[in-house]
């Protein structure tokens, strides 16, 4: 059996809306191990962001146990939360996020600035990892010299700099075109492949369709939570384009 | 490592920030512009005022007592010591006999607006000393070429003189001046010596002296005027025993009865010290007000700058948070953001007074007791208070960007 790396217990998010509690997360448990692909859908107000936003250790759960690889998340503070973020996650987001002034290198080596990196490790590992997602060529364009696809893999090669335990995406196809879309989710099934594990947050069925595991929300409950018999693999990864 | 870095970071955003918004970075800066610009100014005033008080002093003397008919430091009324009794030869002689305490004494007399001649060419406004060989000791290292006037000449009432470096310069411009003849009031003086530039802010006319022996200076201008004595007393230390032992040998050579109160002046350096000090202190009280002032707008025109700057990066804020961003590290940024700001008003302070600085001690030549230049203490000074009026506006709105929560942060559009 393979390292637990995420476990969930029967954790609550409540809100306060003038005065009123909004459940955003009634009851859900779950367990993420290593090199697991895993989808989350479910529809709009399910619970789906505010789970995302547990499991990526940007907020914490009302109620409930959170452990990530075994620390007891609940007992964080800011801080130590915002180092399980820079080492343990990497995010890529639906409108990529990258900061605009900054070159897609100097994007992708902001996580080893907080990691406290020095300069010479920190652009070479940024180079390596720019070149895993065949950018190679586009290292010092700015994010709107770059085509959405490629922003969104600078995004990608942001989100593997640091070697985080886990990769969450958020809607990360929702920008782009399906074929453009289509090369993204190759490049996951590429990373997949080479023992990553991914977390994938979509509300589109056709996405998620190439999860090997599918966990659906409804209204803060776990509705299913399956292993998909039928990944779709749309063909070997275009480096470029 | 990762602080250095984060703060050649904040530098850059700094200088990205001021680019992209350059009227509204120079509006939101002119507060601490123009309060570095007011505190450089005053610290070069009160620098030049310092020196110009030590010149002073060391020109007059910091161990020597003037007696005088007048009190210079202006608190005695002109009418009372105008019609005070002479201080005459016999009475300087009388004093120098018995007096013990000083290193030297030196009787002195002098007229002012007189007219110097050489062959084609004359000086007018010059003031004529008449003294002693021992007022070489007061001159101390001032005589630059040739030497001072010689007790011979002094007890032979010989036609000597030692001229000051501007009276000097205007009657031998090319020339050496030494052994040549000027006249006086019609009779030939030999130049024995010649001083150094001595002239200082409030003491101009220094330059423009001519030194004689004493028994000439009465031979030309008769016994009638009123003598200065200077009593060197050879170190600060001794200058009280001098003074008092001056106050009882004076009142003892006027007759002045036990009640009455003393008819003459001990005029000291420290007296100058005195004045400028209230000057000092003028310059002190407007500066500060104006500094005071200008950083309050400064103050609030970065605070409001930065808290602008955080909300228009919420998103980027955000962004940070999310790639592990620590509290202090956005701090940090905002803070060394904000620092840069106050940085960049303090460079373009500099460079304006700096302007001022070499057009004012260039064009005007009243103003040559001020350095040409920023002192390096002011440079240091103004680099410091802009980066603690940076850190101290930028705290407040760089503590609510690093407080953010990051999920609303990133909803930020």
């Amino acid at each position: 059996m393979k390292d637990v790396i995420i476990d969930i217990k029967n954790i609550a998010k409540i809100y306060h809306m003038g005065g009123e509690p909004v459940y955003a997360l009634r009851d859900v448990s779950l367990q993420i191990r290593q090199n697991d692909y895993i989808a989350i859908m479910g529809p709009s107000g399910s619970g789906k962001s505010t789970l995302m936003n547990i499991l990526g250790c940007l907020d914490t759960p009302t109620s409930g146990i959170y452990r990530f690889k075994g620390e007891d998340v609940n007992q964080m503070d800011d801080n130590d939360l915002a180092a399980i973020r820079n080492r343990e996650i990497g995010f890529v987001f639906q409108t990529f996020n990258l900061l605009p002034r900054y070159s897609a290198l100097k994007n992708v080596e902001l996580p080893l600035i907080y990691a406290g990196v020095s300069s010479d490790e920190r652009r070479k590992r940024a180079e390596q990892s720019l070149t895993n997602v065949g950018l190679q060529d586009r290292m010092h364009h700015k994010p709107n010299e770059l085509s959405g696809g490629q922003r969104q893999r600078v995004a990608v090669a942001r989100a593997l700099v640091t070697s985080p335990s886990i990769i969450l995406a958020d809607e990360p196809t929702g920008n782009l075109d399906t074929k453009t879309g289509n090369e993204i989710m190759q490049l996951f099934h590429d990373l997949w492949t080479s023992g990553n594990t991914i977390i994938l947050v979509t509300h589109e069925p056709d996405i998620a369709q190439h999860a090997h595991r599918i966990l659906r929300l409804r209204d803060g409950l776990v509705e299913s939570d399956a292993v998909n018999p039928n990944p779709v693999y749309s063909g070997p990864s275009v480096a470029s384009t | 490592m990762a602080l250095l870095a984060q703060a050649f970071e904040g530098v850059r955003i700094a200088i990205g920030a001021l680019r992209t918004n350059l009227l509204r970075t120079i509006l939101t800066t002119l507060g601490v512009v123009v309060g570095i610009f007011v505190v450089v100014i005053m610290g070069w005033l009160l620098q030049g005022l310092d020196k110009a008080m030590n010149d002073t002093i060391s020109l007059f003397g910091n161990d020597v007592i003037y007696i005088d008919k007048f009190d210079w430091s202006g608190q005695v009324r002109w009418s009372e010591m105008r019609n005070r009794k002479d201080i005459t030869m016999k009475q300087a002689e009388e004093l120098q006999s018995l007096m013990t305490t000083p290193q030297t004494i030196a009787p002195m007399a002098r007229q002012q607006g007189e007219t110097v001649k050489k062959e084609g060419n004359k000086v007018t406004d010059i003031i004529i000393i008449g003294t002693t060989s021992s007022y070489a000791a007061m001159l101390g290292d001032a005589v630059t070429s040739g030497r001072f006037l010689s007790p011979v000449e002094d007890h032979y009432r010989q036609n000597t003189a030692v001229i000051g470096y501007a009276l000097a310069l205007s009657l031998f411009p090319r020339e050496d001046p030494l052994g040549k003849t000027i006249k006086i009031k019609g009779r030939s003086f030999t130049v024995v010596g010649t001083l150094k530039k001595r002239a200082t802010f409030i003491f101009k006319d220094v330059d423009n002296e001519l030194y004689m022996p004493l028994r000439s200076f009465l031979s030309i201008y008769g016994s009638s005027t009123s003598l200065t004595i200077g009593l060197k007393a050879g170190s600060e230390e001794r200058l009280a025993d001098v003074r008092s032992e001056a106050m009882g040998v004076m009142r003892n050579v006027r007759n002045i009865a036990p009640d009455k109160k003393s008819d003459f002046g001990m005029n000291e350096a420290q007296q100058f010290r005195d004045q400028i000090a209230t000057f000092r202190l003028t310059v002190w009280a407007a500066g500060i007000g104006l500094t005071a002032l200008s950083f309050i707008v400064g103050v609030i025109g970065i605070v409001n700058i930065m808290y602008v700057a955080v909300t228009e990066r919420t998103k980027e804020i955000g962004v940070r948070k999310a790639l592990g961003a620590p509290r202090r590290s956005i701090l940090f940024q905002f803070l060394v953001e904000a620092a840069t700001l106050c940085l960049l008003g303090a460079v373009v302070a500099l460079a304006l007074s700096s302007i001022v600085m070499i057009s004012v001690t260039s064009l005007f030549e009243w103003a040559s007791f001020l350095p040409s230049f920023v002192p390096l203490h002011l440079l240091a000074t103004a680099t410091l208070v802009s980066l603690f009026v940076g850190v101290v506006a930028g705290f407040l709105p760089a503590l609510r960007a690093s407080k953010m929560d990051p999920v609303t942060a990133l909803r930020f559009d």
